[in-house]
């Protein structure tokens, strides 16, 4: 059984300074990237697109592997928080695949000449935004909380196992898609830009996660007050 | 090097960059609001 909700909430006090500080430390490093980087020896300037590219992807990552750790964590205390939490978490990381997508696509066209192809990471990627899509869809299909995040929670666990597939799908498979680069592999400057800004997605989508938990609780107490009126016979008006 | 010229792609793409994340940190906010508000009327409270 789930705990039950609060119909109180405590506002978080970090968020709204943090989020600033996230949004300089972005501006900083997206500027600075553009600005300051030179162009590669064979994709020329377009390579500032991996600046908002790769970390995108990156983050996106990171916001499957905490839909993960949070659903098995549901399952484990049926603590709806968690749910909360990997509900959240799953609607940035859509967020940010849906751009890494979009991203690799104005990438593609002047490297590869072609918009999207039905290349292993390009596919599988694309896979990922569905089975995400998918498991926000699904949390509507029902009322019953319980239900709803337990539902939730199983595709959050076995969704997740597509997270390896797309990371691995370059090697695994024949794919105009490039193999993952070191910072062996990349002059130093690239590398450092890659780490400012995927810092950078990081904060941001630190900042978004506790908004959209923070938002995710009021709607969560929101419901269970209406429940305690409706108990209690008052009367409401929605 | 290729021919074609970069700037239209990297304009395109960290513009979506920056206004998608705008986009959705605005959206987010508006989000706040309505269920803060939507709470207080119903006699809940927002510490």
């Amino acid at each position: 059984m789930s705990s039950p909700a609060a119909t109180s909430i405590r506002k978080p006090r970090w968020l709204m300074p943090f989020g600033a500080f996230a949004a300089l430390f972005f501006i900083a490093a997206q500027t600075a990237s553009l600005m300051l980087s030179q162009p590669d020896r064979d994709m020329g300037h377009l390579q500032k697109i991996m600046y908002v590219h790769v970390p995108s992807a990156w983050i996106a990552m990171i916001a499957f592997l905490v839909v993960f750790i949070t659903s098995v964590l549901y399952l484990i205390r049926r603590d709806m928080k968690y749910d909360l939490l990997a509900a959240s978490a799953a609607e940035v990381g859509v967020v940010l695949t849906a751009l890494t997508l979009a991203l690799g696509s104005i990438w593609g066209r002047p490297t590869w000449g072609i918009w999207w192809t039905w290349d292993p990471r390009l596919t599988t990627t694309a896979v990922l935004l569905l089975i995400y899509v998918g498991y926000l869809a699904l949390r509507s299909f029902t009322d019953d909380e319980d239900r709803r995040a337990r539902w939730a929670a199983a595709v959050g666990i076995l969704g997740f196992l597509n997270v390896p597939v797309v990371y691995m799908s370059v090697r695994w498979w024949r794919t105009i898609h490039q193999v993952q680069s070191t910072p062996d592999t990349m002059d130093s400057f690239y590398a450092m830009g890659l780490r400012l800004n995927a810092f950078a997605f990081l904060f941001l989508f630190i900042f978004f996660v506790g908004l959209r938990y923070y938002v995710a609780r009021l709607e969560h107490a929101r419901s269970a007050r209406v429940e305690q009126q409706a108990l209690a016979g008052s009367e409401i008006h929605v | 090097m290729f021919e074609t010229d970069p700037w239209p792609y990297i304009y395109a793409a960290f513009g979506l960059s920056w206004g998608v994340l705008t986009g959705y940190a605005l959206l987010l906010l508006r989000r706040r609001r309505s269920a803060e508000d939507a709470l207080r009327e119903l006699g809940g409270g927002v510490e």
